[in-house]
């Protein structure tokens, strides 16, 4: 099947239905805050178990930029950003929604959006096939030294604490070990419990993480009230002469977005406060930004779209996640025995072709849809927290269960949800966490076949080109941010020990 | 860093401490690989090993004085903030909410107790646990959990195909 092919396929009745579906779930878990996009694909990867493989991607897809779009409308009218992407789009958008022009604000980032999406999907559509070229030559050591660098560059762009991003990663791997071991079909790491012989789902432990915790942390601050600005579709349609003016603006976070979704752990938030900071710095009004700024609004709605199609470009063509959400996608591809990376372009071009069109698809539906239906979206977030989170638990325990039909499945979502909301309590990254869980068994299996290959000789993983320069790209990763810290200690040191200058 | 940001660090370190203990007695004891270099119980034990390694760290950073970090973007929304300016909090009700989920995955497995019924008594008990409890609002709450247990179960049952008993 070729992309134009995969485009014809989603205008056929029921694709373009879960799509339009996708993406207004994804809008709509966007829109209520304390609901998560990633909480949202948690919650529905059980389910696309009974779904085809081509209609489960464009499900996951179009709920992903949905969802990464929703979060405008509340950050605009409540200053509450519905995804954590949307933080920057506060800054702006509600000040100017406060000052009368709601309707312009949401037309603004919604134009700002369509665009950042447009640029990543082309940028996903160029860069994608070249790089599952190169990757298709990588052997187990290469595939295992790329899984090593994605680790690292996650950790140690992990900001805050690169110590705890790394033992996050490790628990997380950690986490993925029990169970049967593929390679040798013995049981391992069950601590005498039967159950465990299955092993730790992946799934479950995701839904634990990204929904059972999320809702625990709304819970404690349910009595939390919120301001809004009413929703009007006046100054909604921008025109070309505002795409004119914004063109630069739309370009520059764009590309800011799509180079901060491919590299590994950034993310949508970073990448719109990098935009954002950019435009301000650029800005000949910096000063209106914070205060209600459209430049603010563009470059922050530019730059979390563009991070969607960023992030699918490893995904797709080496299998590494770029990000949180990528990593729930490569579940739902495993689900459906779909290995990501450049053998997937070769064995299921179907499925790469399915996943772009339906991306620039979903941009196009999205874009549509918040402009006919801003009023309807600014509704639901009014609707209450205490009637929201019950289903959406229900959801976590049948979401659990469903796929292997297995009651241990629904104690360990459970068990995840607490452990994820005890370790965001200390600060302790849960990126690199879920990050970690889903790479670790491609990491071993990766190098348990090299070393097969090799009868046991571990050399070639540092001799050979490639995966020696992954090794080493992922060293200087993890030594860099203490190294930086260490010699900004010694410049501070020294100058402070530097004798006062003597009066003139 | 705050000392209650130091309290957590510590806890973290040595739950993964115990963690990394854990998985290396029970790796330890898996025999050795027949097939392939490495075998089931090299990996484990290489990552508890390096897990133990950096928590120590973290205790010998602790012990001087040394900040640790703290994350400061957040997975999960409402945590990182802090919200005593605009409201309170209800810590309490996050317990609630967890004792409750765990007591209606019980349910479930209990032998003739329809999915449904489960449902709609887990869903009224946290809607009254999380909201008001005026007369008028048990009243909405009861036809919001009758009603929405009953879409759910028709939903995994009709549509999904999911086996609820």
């Amino acid at each position: 099947m070729t992309l134009a092919e995969a485009f014809l396929g989603l205008f056929a009745l029921k694709p373009f239905l879960i799509l339009l579906g996708g993406v207004l779930m994804g809008i709509a878990v966007g829109v209520l805050p304390g609901i998560t996009a990633g909480m949202l694909l948690a919650l529905t990867l059980p389910f696309t178990y009974y779904m085809s493989s081509v209609n489960a991607v464009i499900l996951m897809i179009a709920m992903f930029v949905g969802g990464v779009s929703g979060g405008l409308v509340t950050a605009t009218l409540m200053r509450i950003p519905g995804e954590p992407n949307a933080v920057m789009t506060t800054l702006d958008g509600y000040p100017l929604a406060r000052a009368g022009y709601p309707g312009r604000a949401l037309g603004l980032g919604n134009a700002a959006s369509l665009i950042g999406g447009g640029l990543s999907w082309l940028v996903l559509v160029l860069l994608t096939p070249p790089l599952a070229k190169i990757g298709v030559a990588f052997g187990p050591f290469e595939n295992f030294a790329l899984v090593i660098m994605a680790l690292a560059l996650i950790t140690s762009l992990s900001d805050g604490s690169q110590l705890k991003g790394l033992m996050a990663a490790l628990l997380g791997m950690l986490v993925s070990m029990p169970g049967i071991d593929e390679a040798s079909g013995m049981t391992r790491l069950t601590f005498g419990f039967n159950a465990m012989e299955g092993g730790l789902n992946s799934l479950p432990v995701i839904i634990g993480i990204f929904a059972l915790s999320q809702v625990l942390a709304d819970a404690i601050n349910i009595e939390q009230g919120t301001e809004h600005v009413r929703a009007r579709m006046s100054g909604i349609f921008i025109t070309l002469r505002d795409y004119v003016v914004h063109g630069w603006n739309m370009l520059r976070s764009s590309v800011i977005g799509v180079w901060m979704g491919i590299l590994p752990g950034v993310g949508a938030t970073i990448a719109s406060i990098v935009a954002y900071t950019a435009a301000k710095n650029i800005s000949r009004t910096p000063e209106k930004f914070g205060q209600g700024s459209e430049e603010g609004i563009v470059a922050a709605e530019s730059a979390n779209n563009a991070t969607t199609g960023g992030t699918l470009v490893p995904l797709l063509a080496l299998g590494i996640p770029g990000g949180l959400t990528d990593s729930i996608l490569l579940s739902a591809l495993m689900i459906h025995n779909l290995t990501p990376g450049p053998l997937l372009y070769r064995n299921h071009p179907e499925i790469v072709n399915t996943i772009m069109a339906s991306h620039l698809v979903a941009h196009v539906v999205m874009f549509a849809l918040m402009t006919v239906g801003c009023v309807l979206f600014a509704r639901m977030m009014l609707i209450r927290g205490h009637f929201l989170y019950p289903f959406v638990l229900v959801f976590c325990v049948v979401g659990a269960f469903a796929l292997n039909n297995r009651g241990f499945d629904v104690w360990v979502m459970l068990a995840f949800g607490a452990i994820g909301f005890g370790l965001e309590l200390a600060k302790v990254p849960l990126a690199p966490f879920v990050i970690g869980l889903v790479l670790a068994p491609v990491a071993e299996t990766e190098l348990r076949s090299g070393l097969m290959a090799t009868g046991g000789d571990i050399a070639p993983l540092f001799l050979r080109p490639i995966s020696g320069t992954f090794l080493a790209v992922a060293a200087l990763a993890l030594i860099w941010p203490f190294a930086r810290a260490a010699w900004r200690r010694r410049r501070n040191v020294s100058w402070a020990s530097s004798p006062p200058p003597s009066p003139p | 860093m705050t000392n209650r940001q130091g309290r957590a660090d510590f806890g973290f370190a040595i739950v993964t401490l115990g963690v990394c203990a854990l998985t290396w007695r029970e790796a330890s004891n898996l025999p050795p690989a027949l097939f392939d270099p490495l075998g089931p119980k090299t990996f484990p034990l290489w990552i508890s090993g390096l897990l133990a390694a950096l928590a120590v760290l973290i205790l010998l950073r602790l012990a001087l004085g040394r900040s640790i970090g703290a994350s400061r973007t957040s997975l999960i929304t409402g945590l990182g903030d802090d919200p005593s300016a605009t409201h309170r909090t209800r810590p309490g009700l996050a317990a609630a909410t967890f004792l409750l989920t765990a007591a209606y995955a019980a349910a479930l497995s209990v032998p003739g107790l329809r999915f449904a019924v489960a449902t709609a008594g887990y869903v009224l008990a946290l809607i009254l646990t999380l909201g008001p409890r005026r007369r008028r609002d048990v009243m909405i709450a009861a036809l919001v959990s009758v009603a929405g247990a009953g879409a759910i179960d028709l939903l995994f049952r009709v549509v999904f195909a999911v086996d609820l008993q």
